[in-house]
This record gives C-alpha cells, structure tokens and sequence, in this order.
C-alpha cells in the first residue's frame, strides 16, 4: 500500500470515461429536477396563502435535516417496494428532491431581494400578480440566484458520488471498484479526484463567465 | 432606430415659460392629449388655444359640470392599532391638479396609494370617474391601468431598456402587439424628452432622466388621472426642474393629477388646489394663494413657516 505507482495514471485514465459520463447524467437529471423542485416550492413558501406556505416549509426543514446519503437510501428501497425503479433514475431523484430544498432557499431569497417598488410598479400598471413575477421579479431574481446556484450544483455534482452506496456506476464507484481489485486504491482516487476537479473547474468558469454577462446587461454603465 | 429629437428641445423652452392657462376647461383636452407626438404639439397647442377660447366663453361659472374624477368619502386607514388616515374627504374634478403637502409621516403616500389600491383602507369609498370601487374587488388590476402612479423612487425595471420599460404595461397587460407597442412608446418617450434613449438601461441614464420615463411608461397606459409621491424628492436639486416641467406641461394639457410634493414654487404655479394633511387628516384646502399666503389653521402656518 505505501508502494504507490502514479505512473499507472495514464492507463486507466480513459478507462474513467463513461463513469464520468454517469456523474455528469445523473447530476444534470438532479439538478433539472431540483429546479423545478425549487423554483415551485420557493414559490408556495412565499405565497401569502398560509397554507401553501406549510408545505414547503415542511419539506425543506425535512430535506436540510436529513442527511442525503440517508434520503437517498429512502428513496431507493422505499420506491423500489412500491413501483420498480432502477438505481440510476432513483438516484436522480433523491438528488433532485435534496438540491430542491435547498434551491428553494435560493430562489426565495433572490425573490426576496427584489425590492418592493418593483411589484409596486407592476401593480400601477394594472398588471397581476402573476404576470409581476414572471415578468418583473423572476427575471431579476434569476440574476441574483446565479451565484449561489452555480454554488449549488457544483455541491450536487460531488454529493452524485453518494450514488455509489446504491451501486450506481458513477467515478466515485468505479474509482473504489478498480482500486480493490488492482490493489490500486490511492492512483485510482486520484483519477477519479482529477476528473472532479476538471468538472468543478468548469462548472465554476461557467458561473463565473454568466455571472459576468448578466451584470453587463444590467448594468451597462461600463459601456 | 432612435431619432434624435431636438425639437423637444426648443420646445421644453417654450413651453417653460409660458404661464399658466385657466384650469377650468382643462378636460375639454384631455382626450387627445396623450396621443401627441412632438410634431402634433404646434397643432394640438393651437387647438387648445382655440377650445379654451371656447370654452372661456362657455365657462360663465358652471363649474359643476366637469365632472368628478376621484371621489374619496370617510377614508379611514389602520396599521395595525395605528389610525394614520382618519377620514378623509377629496374630490377631484377632471382636469384638476390638486398638490398634496404636509409633514413626514402624516399619511400622505399612504392617502395616494388608497386612492390606487396598492393600500386598502379599512373604511370609506373610493369612486373613480364615478365608479364605487370595493376595496375586496377581484378587479382591482382593471382599476390600476386607469390610475397612473409615479413613486418617488422612479421603481423603473432595471432589466428592460427604456422602451422596454415604457411598453411592458401595453404588451402585456393591454395585449398590444409589440409594433404598435413602440409606436406609441416613441411618443410617449417624445413628450418627456427621452426619446434618444430608448435603447440604454435604466441604469445608464440619472435620477431625473429615469423619472420622466417613469412618468411615459404611466402615460402610455392613458390613465384618466395620475399619481405622484414626491416625484423629485429622491433628485439632485439640478435634474429636479426637468421632471417638474414634463409635470407642468401635462396639467396644461388637461391631465387630472394628485401631487405629493414640497415643491412649493410649482404647487403655487401649476395646482387648482393645495390641501394640506396633518396626522392622518385634511386640515385645510384651498388655491394655493391662499394656502400659502393666508392659511388660517394654525398647524397650516407652521408648517408653512417650516418650509417655506
Ligand atoms: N406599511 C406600513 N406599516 C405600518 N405603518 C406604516 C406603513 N406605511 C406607513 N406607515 C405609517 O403610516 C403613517 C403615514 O405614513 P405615510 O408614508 O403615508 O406618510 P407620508 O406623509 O407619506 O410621509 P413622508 O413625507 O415621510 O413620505 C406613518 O406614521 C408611517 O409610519
Ligand atoms: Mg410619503
């Protein structure tokens, strides 16, 4: 074990690939359910109907209380006894339903940040609530979330390796899979940790690059 | 695609130093008045000239008939245990300009927001252009695109341009389509001398250049009478006079507005009437030579003494 061989890197490295290509699918598919997840639940947690409000309240304080590792284990065997679904499409969810939360968390507080005088101006123009927050607050909310939505999904795209505790063949797996049987461990770790780090690093310049963009478009005083 | 207009330039002049015409026979123009594009003004002006003549003549003191915009009875508002309107009384005939001033915190806003329902008060009647509006009414929105309303802190949308600002209101929610949308954008900028600027962002453009397009994004929606909460109090004092005459110019042409202000040079020059509130209620009202010059409430006085 104290004998390790970096030079093996290169070898395996390719074999990585389509490991790497089930994080990215399964953190994608997550995320894309947690957006919807999130954005609906901001709005129900911010609707001045106290009922609504119950509801998301109740499952973001549930999600944000749990562990994700536990919440997914629930998932998994909890469906898998009442409809059968695979490891992969269950993982998807659980991370999906986990990020919902806390995208809510998100959206609300961007919503939040709009200033009053923004609705107040929608309202004197005759428009409706409705039509306020999708064309006057959630455009400018959007803005605001992509900091901490970028934040976000760069969390889910390294909590997608707990996906490896109910067998999906994600790096994480495949990396700990590998390294037993070629007696390997550390080497294959490091490859799975360059990939994430490749992948982060992207998903950061990402962020960054459109964090950049939206703040020109509204703020076009550097022009 | 956005004309440089300098005419509103030699206008914006002319304009300023004319002085004020009799008020009475201002909604015989209210009709047309916001349709008028730069060019049109030369011809409206004259056409208006012509119908004051008239209606000078017609006028002979049957104030009674132009009738009633804004029509406020036993106003009374809570927050809370707080009662910061206690029955209010106004009425507003078409046409009308009526200034708004007493002290911070005497319910000023909070009289101008009722009469839009972004406040709903507690108890008393709101009736516009005749109409009884229940505060629980689901149509309260129809009601908002006849009230025209400017804040004091202009509340443009950052993420539009100018344009975008001044036709969000006729797209979306007079359905509009967006050609015609900007054609009467174009005008509508036109009158309050922004129209250069349709593309920029709110952001690019000063506090008193952001205040006139909120007042074109408010007039686009051919309001029958228009708010103002301290339009120019959030202004450096140099950019305040440009916002005060686009308000000028449209009480000449006949606009029914409500001002809250401490303008008082432009109270004295451009309202039929100057009421002054003090803590939740309408303490005196009168012309505004007369408010200003020979109050009789003692709290009136003060208050003058205070700012004048
Ligand atoms: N949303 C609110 N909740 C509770 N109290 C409020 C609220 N808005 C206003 N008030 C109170 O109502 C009173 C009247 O406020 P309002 O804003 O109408 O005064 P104003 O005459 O417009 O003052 P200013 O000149 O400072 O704008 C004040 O005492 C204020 O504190
Ligand atoms: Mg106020």
């Amino acid at each position: 074990m104290n004998n390790w061989d970096f030079s093996v890197i290169p070898k395996y490295f390719t074999s990585f690939m389509p490991y790497a290509w089930m994080t990215v699918q399964v953190t994608v598919f997550g995320l894309l359910i947690g957006l919807v997840l999130g954005l609906g639940f901001a709005l129900l947690r911010l609707s001045k109907l106290k009922i609504l409000n119950y509801p998301a309240k109740a499952y973001i304080w549930a999600i944000r209380g749990t562990p994700l590792l536990l919440q997914l284990l629930f998932i998994y065997f909890g469906l898998v006894t009442i409809v059968v679904i695979d490891k992969i499409p269950a993982a998807c969810i659980a991370l999906g339903i986990h990020n919902g939360a806390y995208i809510a968390e998100i959206f609300r507080g961007s919503i939040q940040s709009v200033d009053r005088g923004q609705r107040e101006a929608g309202l004197s123009l005759g428009m409706t609530s409705g039509k306020i927050m999708k064309n006057i607050i959630l455009p400018q909310a959007f803005k605001r979330a992509v900091p901490p939505l970028g934040n976000q999904f760069i969390i889910a795209l390294k909590d997608s390796s707990l996906a490896s505790a109910i067998s999906v063949g994600e790096l994480l797996l495949h990396a700990r899979q590998l390294g037993s049987s070629q007696y390997q461990l550390m080497e294959m770790l490091t490859i799975a940790a360059i990939y994430y780090l490749f992948m982060t690093t992207v998903l950061t310049v990402i962020s960054n690059l459109v964090e950049k963009k939206l703040k020109v478009s509204d703020n076009k005083s550097t022009i | 695609m956005v004309e440089i207009n300098d005419k509103y330039i030699e206008k914006k002049g002319a304009t300023g130093s004319k002085t004020k015409e009799e008020p009475a026979p201002k909604n015989i123009v209210v009709a047309n008045s916001i349709e008028e594009s730069s060019e049109g003004i030369d011809i409206a002006d004259r056409l208006k000239e012509e119908k004051i003549l008239e209606a000078d003549i017609e006028k002979k003191g049957d104030d009674l008939e132009i009738p009633i915009m804004i029509q406020i009875k036993n106003l009374s508002k809570w927050y809370g245990k707080h009662k910061v309107l206690k029955n209010i009384n106004l009425s507003v005939k078409t046409g009308e300009v009526v200034v708004v001033i007493g002290a911070s915190g005497s319910g000023k806003s909070t009289m101008l927001r009722c009469i839009n329902f972004l406040e709903k008060a507690q108890k008393g009647i709101i009736s516009i252009d005749g109409k009884e509006i229940s505060v629980k009414s689901k149509k309260l929105h129809l009601i908002r695109q006849e009230v025209g309303m400017v804040f004091q802190h202009f509340n443009l949308f950052p993420h539009r341009t100018i344009m975008g600002n001044v036709i969000e209101g006729l797209v979306k929610v007079k359905g509009m389509s967006s050609h015609e949308a900007i054609e009467r954008g174009k005008k509508m900028l036109d009158k309050v001398g922004m129209l250069e600027k349709a593309d920029t962002y709110p952001s690019m453009i000063s506090g008193g250049q952001q205040q006139r397009v909120a007042i074109a994004r408010a007039l686009a929606m051919e309001p029958k009478v228009m708010l103002f909460d301290e339009p120019t109090s959030a202004l450096d004092p140099e950019l305040v006079g440009d916002v005060l005459l686009v308000m000028k110019k449209l009480a000449k042409e006949g606009m029914t507005m409500i001002v809250v202000t401490h303008e008082m040079g432009f109270a004295r020059e451009v309202a039929d009437r100057v009421i002054f509130v003090d803590e939740g209620e309408v303490i005196e009202e009168g012309a505004p030579n007369i408010i200003f010059d020979n109050a009789q409430n003692p709290r009136t006085k003060e208050f003058l003494s205070k700012i004048l």
